[in-house]
């Protein structure tokens, strides 16, 4: 309003002063830094996509196979704890949509509850990546024999997977997994800490001293876009 | 200039004390039970069209990848045009926003090709890539004794 009012008709609002798509300079670079790393992403999605064309299909792991391990479940469950964390990061953005949906109306009760339920939702999303981790790194009992002995004449058989073996099959599948979801969930934490930076300025009434919550739809935006990360892997790593 | 820092939602500046709206969060749980939806269908196909040992029953494998990523995409649309509110910004931002990933198909394309065409690769030169475990070769000194050593079971059965 104040800006467009502030353009006299006829004249260009790319001269400078204006606001020509009517967005803040901090939320335009939070989405053009968004761009560039849906692009890092992109790229290391596309790299699993190209090694695992190039592999055979018999030495690729099945992800059905090897994450198929439920907590307090002794059976195997294709699917269900990936779900369960999907579930988890769409339920974290509810509650950030929400904070910023409360922001607007300047309802400060409302942004630091939804926000206090948003870093929840973040940690136990990180908690359930250790607890994939963990069991990817362990494998299962029975491991997989390599046709070589140890020293003292012993079958040497590998368990789990790591960056220099992989029970399961192809190396670069334990490799493309640790990096991606590595550096998904760094984004996670980093988004974490910063909706708690945020939640503390908010509780403080940093945002009603400026007169308005942008920051809030700031740190939406980045903890939206984690979320959206999370259903291409979804996809391409777990359902593909 | 205080204006230029403001978007469409501030128009209103906060006055200490004033009334609360209502929320208005009806279309926030909308988009929350599409993207429930989409993600329970694509789970319950994957269930539904699994007939063991990688065979399919109702899809072929390469229908199935393909609706994926198609209900992939709609969550897509549905995070970025609805929770991070592309779809209220102006039309010429929603352009600078998602046209410039028209770039990826390219690159998809290119690059599953390449994927392809390294299969023949893999024939010419010993792959790399995949650890081949050959009898010279002594698992003490490259995993490290402590993997190889039957404490490691042990530690692996808990």
């Amino acid at each position: 309003m104040a800006h467009s009012a502030s353009v006299t008709s006829g004249k260009s609002v790319w001269n400078g002063g204006a606001a020509p798509f009517n967005v803040s300079y901090g939320k335009m670079m939070m989405w053009f830094f968004l761009i560039s790393d849906a692009f890092t992403f992109s790229s290391l999605l596309i790299s699993y996509g190209v090694m695992r064309n190039k592999a055979e299909n018999s030495f690729w792991p099945s992800p059905d196979e090897v994450f198929n391990h439920f907590p307090f479940y002794d059976g195997h469950i294709k699917l269900a704890f990936v779900s369960l964390m999907t579930f988890i990061l769409i339920m974290s953005s509810v509650t950030m949509v929400l904070a910023v949906e409360a922001g607007h109306r300047f309802d400060k009760k409302a942004v630091v509850k939804w926000m206090v339920w948003t870093i929840i939702g973040g940690f136990m999303f990180l908690g359930s990546q250790a607890w994939e981790w963990y069991h990817f790194i362990h494998g299962t009992d029975l491991g997989r024999a390599t046709g070589l002995l140890n020293a003292d004449g012993t079958e040497y058989i590998i368990h789990g997977a790591n960056l220099s073996y992989n029970e399961y099959g192809h190396q670069l599948f334990a490799n493309f997994f640790f990096f991606i979801t590595g550096f998904h969930g760094s984004h996670v934490f980093s988004g974490v800490i910063l909706n708690i930076i945020v939640l503390i300025m908010v509780m403080r009434g940093v945002m009603e001293r400026r007169g308005h919550y942008e920051m809030v739809e700031k740190v939406g935006l980045y903890w939206h876009f984690v979320d959206l990360v999370w259903v291409f892997v979804f996809t391409f790593f777990y359902l593909i | 200039m205080a204006g230029f820092q403001m978007d469409h939602y501030h128009m209103h500046a906060y006055v200490p004390g004033q009334e609360i709206e209502k929320p208005k969060t009806k279309w926030i749980w909308k988009v929350f039970w599409i993207l429930l939806a989409v993600t329970t269908v694509e789970v319950s196909f994957a269930f539904i069209n699994d007939g063991g040992e990688g065979a399919k029953n109702f899809l072929p494998a390469v229908g199935e990848k393909w609706l994926f990523i198609a209900l992939t995409l709609v969550k897509a649309y549905y995070i970025v045009f609805s929770f991070m509110h592309l779809g209220d910004e102006k039309f010429g931002f929603k352009l600078t926003v998602s046209l410039t990933t028209i770039f990826l198909i390219y690159f998809i394309a290119l690059m599953m090709y390449e994927g392809y065409a390294l299969r023949d690769v893999q024939m010419i030169r010993p792959n790399f890539f995949e650890r081949v475990y050959h009898s010279g070769h002594d698992a003490g000194t490259d995993h490290g004794g402590e993997h190889a050593a039957p404490a490691h079971k042990e530690e692996a059965a808990h």
